[in-house]
């Protein structure tokens, strides 16, 4: 007041009544007089305070929803992690399982590897880096195994899965049989996997030699007999040619086999195979039907009188003895039927009876000779 | 690729809390702060619109008073000019002015008492009932001493007759410029307390009027429902 006696104001607690107040004096014109008036700081503030309250509350309002919102998102990362993480482990554990060494898996894109596993490389014998971007065609032992293969991929239908067992080629020029099973990827992409079924059709092939095939001679059995003899009659009708079914039994067997073990009658049955075996013609069978029996069919017999000339050639397999594996020798013989197509029959059944019978008769007729089969002739 | 095992996922949700909570700490104090900001700077006008409010009562009070102290100057020296010339000492002219005196206390609101007094000192209006005496006396002696300003007692006078007053006074001067007399009024306090009632101050507001030494001479709380209390202390 002193610094500004004209006027001023100033902001203070009133002693009395503890208002505070904003109070401001002015100096009367003329007169050595203070005109002072003030106003309640909390009475001319009130619309303040209560737009103080308002702002207050929206600011406590906002920071609610922040905290809210920093919540929500806390909530979504923390799933959005916990995802992540199991996805990372579903592609470990996935990689895990196609990164193996017992399925061989490739993955292709238009034919050509763009990912593979260790287990495929170390089948086909090449390593990582030369598997890299090369083509599937790697595989295959030919071109037409492997333009059949893409056929096969070709039709197969987006949803589905293409398998085949195809014959496959390592590195080193080694055949592989593969089971191959292939399907589309998202994106265009295939994924195949091998299974090396090698062995599996080795011995498939050798259970079927087993189940076709005489154990002791290696010559062909009934079974097979009768499934060859039905293809060469079929080629025999389509090409009109004579066929001749000779059925042999071995005459003098039985001494070698009582007098000298079964071993030696062994040996001398393995021998007189590969004996009869060394006749054999082009598309001729030399079967063994069991004991001392063999059929041998003779195909192809267009010359006049063939059939002879051919039965002539199987009994002069008998005619020198046989070396045994003690370094003797063993001298057997044998007595032939014959029966011909289409002469006797067209059944394979029919005509290796007819044989037989024919083979039995030339036997009670004196051994070492063969004879032809004679059809009945119907009663007049 | 990273392993996403258990303490990965710890560590990473840590990590982003760390981050989140940060940020969340910054918005908070964004938020906090702006609004802490636009409610001082409101709180910063709405005091200079206070302290203005507050200017605009006081220098409105001010002119009332000024205005209130004037009309009573104007009536002293107006009686003074009424009475000027007449015989002093004659039964008419005191008459006279008692008349004057009441006339011119009439027109103005609050004038309790006016005094005419010749250049000796005597009161010419006896009527009024009072001699001139104690802050009367004071104030003619400032006047005859300096008749071209009137004057104005620094406390408020409470006389017999009950209420607080302002005593004025002033001079008068014959054409040679000579001390001739002068006229002392006192002004009630309460009609400028009235007059302070037409302010706006609001339930809680106070209005005052003080001497240069902070004497308070009238004061109007319409809260406390009195303007006496605290008349004449500083």
């Amino acid at each position: 007041m002193a610094r500004a006696p004209a006027r001023g104001s100033i902001v203070a607690r009133n002693v009395f009544d503890g208002i505070q107040r904003v109070s401001a004096y002015e100096a009367v014109p003329g007169y050595p007089l203070l005109a002072q008036a003030g106003l309640s700081m909390r009475e001319y503030f009130a619309p303040w305070r209560h737009q103080a309250w308002v702002f207050g509350g929206l600011a406590l309002g906002q920071c609610a929803l922040i905290l809210a919102a920093a919540w929500v998102i806390d909530r979504a990362q923390a799933r959005q992690v916990r995802a992540r993480q199991q996805l990372a482990q579903l592609a470990s554990e996935r990689g895990a399982l196609l990164d193996n060494e017992l399925v061989p898996m490739v993955r292709l894109r238009d034919r050509h590897e763009v990912w593979h596993n260790r287990a495929l490389a170390e089948m086909f014998g090449y390593s990582a880096e030369e598997l890299k971007g090369q083509s599937a065609r790697l595989f295959y032992p030919d071109d037409e195994a492997f333009e059949r293969a893409g056929r096969g991929y070709r039709r197969m239908p987006p949803s589905g899965r293409f398998r085949a067992q195809i014959p496959m080629v390592r590195k080193d020029g080694r055949r592989l049989w593969v089971d191959l099973s292939g399907t589309y990827l998202p994106g265009g992409d295939s994924l195949w996997m091998m299974v090396d079924i090698t062995a599996v059709k080795e011995r498939e092939e050798q259970a079927r030699h087993l189940a076709l095939h005489d154990a002791l001679t290696g010559l062909p059995n009934r079974h097979l007999l009768q499934e060859s003899l039905g293809l060469l009659l079929r080629d025999a009708e389509r090409l009109e040619s004579p066929l001749a079914v000779c059925y042999l039994d071995l005459d003098g067997f039985k001494t070698v086999n009582d007098e000298r073990g079964h071993d030696a009658g062994d040996a001398l049955l393995r021998a007189v195979a590969q004996r009869l075996n060394e006749q054999r013609r082009g598309n001729d069978v030399v079967a063994r039907i069991g004991g001392d029996e063999f059929v041998v069919v003779l195909s192809h017999l267009d010359a006049p009188e063939g059939e002879a000339r051919a039965v002539e050639r199987l009994m002069q397999c008998f005619d020198t003895p046989f070396a045994m594996p003690d370094g003797s020798e063993a001298r057997v013989g044998a007595s032939i039927g014959v029966a011909l197509y289409p002469q006797h029959g067209r059944e394979a059944t029919q005509l290796i009876t007819q044989a037989d019978q024919a083979m039995l008769a030339g036997k009670r007729a004196g051994k070492g000779r063969w004879t032809m089969h004679r059809p009945v002739q119907p009663a007049a | 690729m990273k392993s996403l095992d258990s303490q990965y996922v710890t560590d990473s949700l840590a990590r982003f809390r760390r981050h989140l909570a940060l940020g969340v700490a910054l918005l908070l104090l964004l938020v906090a702060g702006g609004t802490s900001l636009a409610l001082w700077e409101s709180h910063r006008d709405q005091a200079a619109e206070a302290r203005q409010a507050a200017a605009n009562v006081a220098q409105a009070l001010a002119r009332n008073v000024a205005t209130r102290l004037k009309l009573a100057d104007n009536a002293l020296q107006a009686a003074l000019m009424q009475v000027q010339g007449q015989a002093l000492g004659s039964a008419a002219s005191a008459a006279e002015a008692d008349r004057v005196a009441q006339t011119q206390q009439a027109l103005v609101p609050g004038l309790t008492q006016l005094l005419l007094v010749d250049a000796q000192g005597r009161v010419l209006n006896p009527s009024a009932g009072v001699s001139l005496t104690g802050t009367a006396r004071e104030l003619f002696n400032a006047v005859k001493a300096a008749p071209s300003r009137p004057a104005m007692a620094d406390m408020p006078r409470e006389p017999a007759g009950g209420g607080w007053g302002l005593m004025l006074a002033h001079a008068q001067v014959d054409a040679d410029g000579r001390f001739t007399g002068a006229a002392v009024g006192l002004l009630a306090t309460e009609q400028l307390a009235e007059d302070f009632r037409h302010a706006d101050l609001g339930l809680e507001g106070v209005a005052a009027l003080r001497t240069r030494q902070l004497t308070l001479l009238a004061r109007q709380a319409p809260g406390d429902g009195s303007a006496v209390p605290g008349i004449g202390s500083a």
